[in-house]
């Protein structure tokens, strides 16, 4: 076998390994020619090849203890069969009677699939989180990306060493760019409102709303126009507020309001009554139903949840002391 | 010791998958036990690593394979049934777990939070009587919800990350970092549990593939 692949491996891989995990079990205590020859290609490895094993022994062994009785197996088989027989007799009507809503489906899917296309084509190179749902992932080039909840980044084709590195972002991303040495290795991040370029950085894009919000934690970007025009260089601590082709710019901002959601949270301090609930209601993918009228006088925490719709339930609850319930899933409902 | 479901390695697991599944599409009910035995105890304790409530797991693994037992076979486009299975019953969990965070939310607060409430945090270094394989089950379930469940695919099932990703529509970079960040804190948490029984396994360890 060639255990080349091996050579780099720590013990968190070995125990990661499915070959290595086969092994192991198999052999359980005994000799095993594949340890043995893993011990001896790569003596500096064994006590990394110990506690690898060690892992996988007891990781076995919690799986193991979870399984199910062979009682419980057969009842959910034995229920399985009772329900399949009785329901048998009418499921040939049924799908007859259905065949007009089927096919109102089967429509209303490639509608929906065409108009996210249209807003940006979705392939290999997209990468994208659904509602309260936060992601980071590594680029081509080093760089990182975190996608803030219902947001998508796309990424152009080439990204050789020296080309120019370009993404399309639709919601809130923040981004850790990796410097390169060339000066053409430019990194530009396209919005809907404004293009940033930038050279070796770490910062915070929002777009969304009308506005996009832009905020640089480390290193410079530029900020260009939709018209391509430079509009300001930004230096750390700099935020820049774009809307309808304008922005304004805010120095040494507090960077902790602007990155609270890498934590799992937003803030509402700027944000007006109806912002916070548009934000509600994007994050979620929820529409907001409130027949409290008095919320609007009580005004939001200044801090709420990104990814935890318990969470944000219960907030309300102890809040305002009403009763929050998502219905029919998509529907947060505040009586 | 031997394990049911280790015993054959995920090669020959893959392929009798293939064949259980083929079986079925040509014999319908009358291999359709065949089909729910081989997979039962894994889509079990997958949503056993999604959710801590048994019962909805069972309950979850009898809608799913009933709704595959109605649908009509000559119209199944199903490639991989392992993947269809574990993405079936994940969809199915996650829904409910919806739908049931508002009913229940009062009542019963294990579901679904468990990585987000604190459990009373027990000195484990003085605990020299405790199972080791307890201490484990603690810190797999103090896991975040995902590499809990990525730990399990890639672990038990033995499946690369690319699938992963496909059942849990997650980038398989994801997959990858998230698997290899629960095993590091698994280690480092274990390690620091059991300095000595440590020890004193990786002696016996070495010299036994030394000898050997």
């Amino acid at each position: 076998m060639n255990l080349d692949k091996y050579k780099h491996f720590t013990a968190e891989e070995f125990s990661l390994d499915p070959n290595f995990k086969e092994n192991i079990l198999r052999s359980s205590g005994e000799h095993s020619s594949f340890l043995r020859a893993l011990a001896q290609r790569f003596p500096e490895k064994r006590e990394a090849i110990t506690e690898a094993r060690r892992l996988v022994l007891q990781m076995d062994r919690y799986y193991q203890e979870q399984k199910p009785s062979a009682e419980e197996k057969a009842a959910v088989l034995e229920e399985i069969m009772r329900r399949h027989r009785t329901k048998n007799v009418r499921k040939r009507r049924r799908v007859v009677r259905y065949w007009p809503a089927i096919a109102a489906s089967v429509l209303a899917l490639v509608v929906t699939v065409w108009l996210f296309r249209s807003q940006m084509s979705v392939g290999e190179d997209t990468y994208s989180t659904s509602f309260a749902e936060m992601a980071e992932y590594p680029l081509p080039d080093g760089s990182l990306v975190s996608l803030n909840a219902n947001s998508r980044i796309r990424l152009s084709e080439t990204w050789e060493e020296g080309a120019q590195r370009e993404v399309w972002l639709e919601g809130e991303a923040y981004f850790k760019v990796a410097k390169k040495a060339s000066g053409e290795a430019k990194f530009i991040v396209h919005t809907n409102g404004p293009d940033i370029e930038v050279l070796g950085t770490q910062f915070n894009v929002n777009t969304r709303q009308d506005r996009t919000l832009v905020f640089l934690e480390e290193g410079r970007i530029q900020l260009k126009n939709d018209r391509g025009d430079l509009m300001k260089v930004m230096e750390p601590g700099d935020l820049a507020d774009y809307s309808g082709g304008t922005a304004d710019f805010f120095a040494n901002v507090d960077s902790g309001k602007y990155l609270l959601w890498l934590k799992g949270y937003f803030t509402t301090e700027d944000l007006t009554y109806e912002e916070v609930i548009a934000r509600i209601e994007e994050i979620y993918g929820v529409e907001m139903q409130i027949e409290r009228p008095e919320l609007r006088e009580k005004g939001f925490p200044s801090q709420l949840p990104t990814s935890n719709l318990e969470e944000l339930l219960t907030i309300f609850e102890n809040l305002y002391h009403v009763t929050a319930t998502i219905e029919g899933d998509e529907k947060l409902r505040i009586r | 010791m031997e394990h049911p479901l280790q015993s054959q390695g995920r090669a020959a697991r893959r392929k009798r998958d293939q064949e259980l599944w083929q079986n079925y599409l040509e014999r319908g009910e009358a291999a359709f036990s065949e089909l729910y035995d081989s997979f039962f105890d894994r889509l079990f304790v997958y949503g056993c690593n999604i959710v801590y409530d048994e019962t909805f797991v069972k309950d979850a693994i009898q809608e799913i394979f009933l709704k595959l037992l109605q649908r009509d076979r000559s119209t199944l486009e199903i490639k991989n049934i392992s993947s269809y299975l574990f993405v079936a019953l994940r969809n199915y969990l996650r829904k409910e777990l919806y739908a049931r965070a508002n009913k229940r939310r009062h009542q019963d607060r294990y579901l679904e939070t468990k990585d987000l409430v604190e459990e009373p945090d027990m000195d484990i270094r003085t605990g020299a009587s405790i199972d080791c394989s307890e201490a484990l089950k603690r810190e797999i379930e103090r896991l975040p919800k995902r590499q809990r469940e990525i730990l399990f695919l890639r672990f038990f099932e033995g499946l690369d990350y690319k699938e992963i990703s496909e059942i849990m529509t997650v980038n398989h970079q994801v997959v990858r970092n998230y698997a290899y960040r629960g095993m590091k804190k698994l280690r480092s948490n274990m390690e620091g549990a059991y300095p000595l029984f440590r020890s004193w396994i990786a002696v016996l360890f070495l010299l036994f593939i030394n000898v050997g």
